[in-house]
């Protein structure tokens, strides 16, 4: 299935792009999703979203849709869901 | 009460339905704490400051720069080298006279956190280091003030509005600091200027009391491409700053 992922902040800079489609197998989970894009893109956005133990960093938010997801519910996906990543900023 | 300088200063904002002379004497009566006058807290703090919010708490330390003068917009080129809050001082007072303006020519650190919020009704947070926008973010809970949380990197920018016990507070978002993040960052002054903006209209309105505040949703906007998206946030119940106020 296809999932529209949006990235805000460090993690647009570290993927290099505002937005992709990504592909991954059916009933995947929003962890499936996060660990298959840290992946794709390399170190650069893996070390900001993933901790030693392959887990999100705390401080990265995930939305399905206008809604904030938890890393531990580890929501189940569904085809065309979007998702967008950000990461914590402090520009003043 | 408002003097007659000021019903034809404030006039054609006193036009805003639900806003009015009753809004008017709210804004004159408060007291707003904005910490830094950087990019982001320059033009939160011009634009109360034209609004006429009575009295503005300025905290900033250090010297203009060159580097400063793309975005802070109330620093000014005859004052390289001279104290930021001087020059904020000055240029506020050259557009509103009639303000009470305290200074303090500090960032804010655990030693004056709690002091300058206790002086505000309303905080808002500009601060380029997580450090202290976690302080800012304790202290308002511990005291039961509003905090309107802004932020900017690059082309994008966001905005909360914090009401303790009501909403997520930053320690809900973010409940580590985050190690990632630098005290320099690519930015232009518009994107600073343009939530700086959204959050002085946040802090306009919560004094005032029209219109609905930005709370419990995150303002994500995408400059870069002319996109702003509301998302939904949550508290966090274990949150270890607001994880046990309640409203």
């Amino acid at each position: 299935m296809q999932i529209q992922c949006s990235y805000m902040a460090q993690v647009k800079t570290r993927a290099g792009c505002g937005s992709e489609t990504v592909d991954i197998p059916d009933d995947s989970t929003v962890q499936d999703l996060i660990h298959t894009i840290a992946k794709a893109h390399g170190a650069a956005l893996c070390t900001i979203l993933l901790d030693d133990q392959n887990q999100l960093r705390k401080h990265i938010l995930i939305f399905l849709g206008d809604e904030q997801i938890r890393w531990n519910d580890n929501t189940v996906l569904c085809n065309n869901a979007t998702i967008t990543i950000m990461s914590p900023i402090a520009g003043g | 009460m408002l003097t007659d300088h000021e019903r034809e200063r404030y006039e054609w904002q006193m036009w805003v339905p639900g806003h009015g002379e009753a809004g008017q004497e709210k804004l004159k009566k408060a007291s707003v704490l904005v910490s830094r006058c950087g990019g982001v807290g320059s033009v939160v703090a011009y634009e109360l400051a034209a609004a006429g919010v009575g009295t503005l708490i300025l905290a900033h330390g250090g010297n203009v720069k060159p580097s400063d003068l793309n975005r802070q917009l109330l620093m000014t080129h005859d004052h390289l080298g001279k104290p930021r809050i001087e020059s904020v001082t000055r240029r506020l007072k050259e557009l509103n006279p009639f303000l009470n303006i305290i200074s303090v020519e500090s960032n804010i650190t655990e030693d004056n956190v709690a002091e300058l919020v206790s002086q505000a009704d309303i905080v808002i947070d500009c601060a380029p280091l997580f450090n202290e926008r976690f302080l800012m973010n304790r202290e308002v809970v511990r005291q039961n003030k509003i905090l309107i949380e802004n932020a900017m990197f690059d082309c994008d920018a966001q905005l909360t509005t914090i009401i303790p016990g009501n909403t997520p507070c930053l320690s809900c978002i973010y409940p580590e600091d985050p190690g990632a993040w630098t005290r320099e960052f690519p930015v232009f002054g518009a994107v600073s200027g343009t939530i700086a903006c959204m959050a002085a209209m946040e802090a306009i309105k919560a004094i005032s009391g029209f219109g609905k505040l930005l709370t419990n949703r995150l303002q994500l906007c995408d400059l870069r491409d002319m996109q702003f998206r509301t998302m939904h946030i949550q508290r966090n119940p274990d949150c270890a700053i607001c994880g046990s106020h309640t409203a």
